[in-house]
């Protein structure tokens, strides 16, 4: 499993307050300190860069036997959430459901999905909303039709994060549901 | 009882002046070079982020609450030893400085600035040196003498009244050489309970989670640390080769429980405060985070995941009796237990962000505690149970605030930029430690829980994190 852990920037912007984020895609940085998203009524809305749905990975049921788990683990997309949110975005479920699509052709496949947060808000609390995130995936999945026993959960919170910075782009890369293949 | 309260109040305000010129110019020093640009941890204390309805407390409240009375001004002059540089870099230095620290930042005593010292005139022989010491503000004098004696050195400390110009206690130590800071902390401890009847927190530890062991190119790796209370002392506790969180003492002092990662999912974990004895509490639960042992350390509640959701639990130590004290669709985490047993407070999202709450061990009873703020989590309890510190977030960063049970008044104990969370109580409930994060640093500092004085940073090596103090005094 490969982690990309690209310094994004390190602009003292780090836990400046960002408002919660919608799902739609749009490329535009997050602004400077926003109001909190609860308390105040001028939440701006931030748009995270999410990810493009990927398609279906393309690959014979011969190959994945000659391949690395953390090679067939990439052929897995991770889920991207909101802030302080575990709900399946629309995003999501495009890639959730590539994902599923894909497992239901390779019924041997087991696999981990982790649950993480951003690095906002405190270590406790995002153990718990990436334990909820993981979880979030896996109902859907299975909501999918992929069988829960060759599911296993567990939540990293912000202990892992896969992007470094201290701002949006990074916290957005870093709220998500990873998955790592154990057997094939 | 409030005007004399006030009149407290402005003593000690006069007298912290003093006490910032005293202080270790070490410690600010290593702050600013750890988080230069970024103000120094000045605890000017701040009032929390409290809506309009909750009272916002002055400066001055601040100053007296856990103040047992008004600070007796010291004077500390520098130890007087033989002749020696090596002597004097390898124990005088040291020893004079540790108890410099311990006395300043106690809350029973300030500090004289050494800087308005008369010269050679200790012990006071007569009522116009006794004056000339008074003319620094002192009202007591801190005498002490340091010799070798063998591989071991003597130390010889004397407290003087310099109003009846005599001496109330003397106390002599002798130790190993490189044991002369463990001396110091022992008779800061002791002048202390001269005069509160209680032993300082001078010689007790905290438990952490460091990164320091982190391999470049790999997984993150945190293990369970312990150090003295200033930071002294670091030693590695656990072997995990993974994430170990989230420590917490048991009552005893003799071990700690914590989550750790060893087995892939997360488990709970307890291990002997030298390392041995390990074993896991089996639990049937997943995330299994956040640990807190019971007063009587039979039982320990944790924050527990059953299909993704997270709820309270409590098991004994050898995983009987698993008992589920929440049951919400929100998250819930991060239980606490009171000092008497009865109660824990907790961290629920369930009326929309997360704040505290409290409930008895039957999980019921639940209201909520925290009022202000969109964030408030990781609470402790103060020993005596009446006060609660917790990370709190209104707008900006997350700051350490300190409630009153009783009055719900909160104040702020923490200032400047950066995330401030996971506060533990020091066990005679004069300090917090807690750790804080600026930029790609996080480390642990120590201040006093009325947010007087100076916070220390106590870290340096790697990241760390999640303090819990040990909750013996001796």
């Amino acid at each position: 499993m490969k982690q990309s852990l690209k310094v994004v920037s390190l602009t003292v912007v780090a836990l400046a307050f960002v408002a919660a984020c919608s799902s739609k895609p749009k490329a535009t940085p997050p602004p400077a300190p926003t109001p909190a998203p609860v308390s105040t009524p001028t939440v701006v809305t931030v748009e995270p860069p999410a990810p493009t749905p990927q398609p279906t990975p393309r690959v014979d049921a011969d190959d994945i036997t000659r391949k690395s788990l953390s090679e067939i683990s990439s052929y897995l997309k991770p889920a991207f959430f909101d802030y302080d949110k575990a709900d399946i975005r629309t995003d999501a479920r495009d890639v959730l459901a590539a994902n599923a699509a894909w497992l239901k052709k390779y019924a041997g496949v087991q696999f981990t999905i982790e649950g993480h947060t951003d690095e906002r808000g405190t270590a406790q609390y995002n153990l718990a909303l990436g334990d909820r995130r993981a979880n979030a995936a896996k109902d859907y999945l299975t909501s999918l039709g992929v069988d829960a026993s060759r599911i296993k959960t567990v939540s990293y919170g912000k202990e892992r994060p896969f992007a470094t910075g201290h701002d949006e782009d990074s916290w957005q890369k870093n709220r998500r549901a990873h998955f790592v293949v154990t057997a094939k | 009882m409030k005007g004399k309260s006030l009149k407290e109040e402005r003593e000690n305000g006069e007298e912290k002046v003093s006490l910032k010129g005293v202080r270790g110019a070490g410690a600010l020093l290593a702050a600013a070079a750890l988080f230069s640009g970024a103000p120094l941890f000045g605890q000017a204390p701040k009032s929390a982020p409290t809506p309009s309805g909750v009272a916002q407390p002055s400066n001055i409240d601040l100053t007296l609450t856990g103040a047992t009375g008004a600070r007796r001004p010291l004077a500390i002059p520098m130890t007087i030893a033989p002749i020696s540089p090596d002597l004097q870099t390898r124990a005088v230095d040291p020893f004079y400085t540790t108890l410099s620290d311990d006395l300043a930042g106690s809350g029973v005593f300030v500090v004289a600035d050494p800087a308005l010292y008369p010269k050679a005139m200790r012990p006071p022989q007569n009522r116009e040196e006794g004056d000339a010491w008074k003319a620094t503000s002192a009202q007591f004098l801190l005498d002490t003498h340091l010799a070798p004696d063998g591989g071991n050195v003597v130390v010889e400390a004397m407290l003087w009244d310099l109003g009846m110009l005599k001496p109330i206690l003397s106390k002599k130590y002798s130790g190993e050489l490189r044991a002369v800071r463990r001396i110091a902390h022992t008779l800061a401890s002791d002048l202390v309970r001269q005069f509160t009847g209680r032993p300082g927190p001078f010689l007790t530890k905290i438990a952490f989670s460091s990164d320091r062991e982190r391999v470049a190119g790999k997984h993150v790796v945190k293990e369970i640390f312990t150090m003295d209370f200033d930071g002294d002392n670091q030693r590695r506790i656990t072997y995990s080769n993974t994430l170990s969180l989230a420590p917490d003492w048991s009552p005893d002092g003799t071990k700690l429980v914590y989550q750790s990662y060893e087995k892939d999912t997360p488990g709970l974990w307890l291990i002997g405060k030298d390392g041995t004895d390990k074993r896991q509490i089996p639990v049937p639960t997943q995330l299994n985070a956040s640990p807190s042992f019971s007063p009587d350390g039979k039982t320990v509640a944790f924050c527990g995941s059953v299909k993704g959701n997270t709820e309270i639990f409590t098991v004994q130590t050898d995983g009987s009796n698993l008992k589920r004290l929440t049951e919400n669709a929100a998250i819930d985490s991060t239980p606490r237990w009171s000092p008497n047993g009865r109660e824990l407070a907790f961290t629920s999202n369930r009326q929309g962000t997360p704040q505290i709450f409290m409930m008895d061990l039957e999980g019921a009873n639940v209201r909520r505690v925290s009022l202000a703020g969109n964030w408030n989590d990781e609470a402790a309890f103060s020993p005596d149970g009446g006060r609660l510190a917790f990370a709190c977030r209104n707008e900006g960063d997350f700051q350490i605030c300190v409630m009153d049970l009783a009055t719900g008044r909160t104040v702020q104990i923490s200032s400047g930029t950066g995330a401030n969370e996971g506060p533990t109580w020091s066990p005679d409930g004069s300090k917090i430690a807690w750790e804080v994060q600026r930029g790609d640093s996080t480390q642990i500092v120590v201040g006093n829980a009325d947010g007087g004085g100076t916070a220390r940073i106590v870290t340096s090596s790697g990241n760390n994190f999640s303090p819990s103090w040990i909750k013996t005094l001796e």
